[in-house]
């Protein structure tokens, strides 16, 4: 091992004057995870609401006027992206929340349950406030 | 600095040291730097199979990210510096190794230590080495690390979930999915 590795690096702390990072810089970078956590609660949940709608909505109609089996209108009408969208907003709190602290300790399980949970009650909660039509309106020929 | 503070600075804790470390006061990062430097030679030593000129250049970049980064330690999260510095050791050099591809696949070099062989061959209580040594090898990379840490670097469970920043219930798992393992090769 090299002797001076000590004496060489508290010569460049000193000559180069480097110093630690402050306490808010990593205060910051956590904050800012649980923030993207929050976040990807929040957009789990919008991309929840339209698929709450597809459960909801009267197909009686259209199966009639397309001549359709209830199960081919069931595969036909599922909304794959916006599943997909809230399993990849659920997966993304997951890996921000993680990060965050010690949180790596809790089961991965747990925690992705959980941010399912979340945002299944927060989208079920935007969707009895109303708001789904909207949300469907808003991002068009998504299905 | 006087031999009074030299002395108070030698029977302080890890975790006090390094909360007293600025660009003003720099001894208690050399009193950190003695303590760990040969325990983490020899931990980048087994677990990364390195050649002494590439520990030291890593040993460098780890004191100076633990001196850069003492303020992202916090007492209050209950976590030990020893598990802290570790794991800032492992993800510096897994990252550094990939980064530069100097090692297709990260390696332990566990049959060019004897005194580790012997160490764990005793907790495991396999008398021939060589046994040991075909047995760890068909193990996976994370379980290989977790017999390191665990038997060479006699981490609790606590800390080697801390180091490899993975449940607590995973690393009993493991371990015991470990001692089955090596039952079963035994029989």
């Amino acid at each position: 091992m090299n002797t001076n590795m000590k004496d060489d690096l508290i010569a460049k702390i000193q000559n180069q004057k480097i110093t630690p990072y402050p306490k808010y810089y990593f205060l910051l970078k956590n904050y800012a995870l649980m923030f993207l956590s929050v976040l990807n609660i929040i957009l789990g949940a919008i991309a929840f609401c339209p698929i709450f709608l597809y459960f909801h909505r009267d197909r009686w109609d259209v199966m009639s006027q397309f001549k359709m089996t209830p199960i081919e209108y069931w595969i036909e009408a599922i909304p794959f992206i916006w599943i997909i969208f809230f399993l990849f907003f659920t997966y993304l709190a997951f890996q921000s929340f993680k990060k965050v602290h010690r949180n790596y300790r809790y089961s991965p399980f747990l925690m992705v349950i959980s941010s399912l949970i979340l945002s299944m009650s927060l989208g079920f909660f935007i969707h009895i406030s109303g708001f789904s039509p909207t949300i469907e309106q808003i991002i068009p020929h998504i299905h | 600095m006087s031999k009074n503070s030299n002395d108070l600075y030698n029977s302080a804790s890890d975790e006090e040291l390094l909360a007293r470390i600025s660009l003003e006061e720099i001894t208690p990062f050399s009193i950190l730097f003695d303590r760990y430097k040969d325990r983490l030679f020899s931990f980048l030593k087994i677990r990364f199979a390195l050649k002494n000129e590439l520990i030291d250049e890593a040993l460098q970049e780890i004191f100076l990210k633990v001196y850069l980064h003492k303020n992202d330690f916090d007492p209050e999260l209950k976590i030990k510096f020893s598990s802290w510095i570790y794991k800032i050791a492992y993800n510096y050099t897994v990252d550094k190794l990939r980064h530069e591809k100097k090692f297709s696949t990260l390696s332990i070099d566990l049959a060019t230590n004897e005194s580790l062989l012997t160490k764990i061959s005793d907790q495991v209580g396999i008398e021939a080495k060589t046994d040991f040594v075909k047995i760890f090898h068909k193990l996976q990379e994370t379980e290989q690390e977790i017999v390191v840490l665990r038997f060479f670097e006699e981490k609790s469970y606590e800390e080697i979930s801390d180091i490899l920043q993975m449940p607590l219930g995973t690393v009993g798992t493991i371990l015991r999915k470990i001692s089955t393992f090596f039952k079963k090769e035994l029989l």
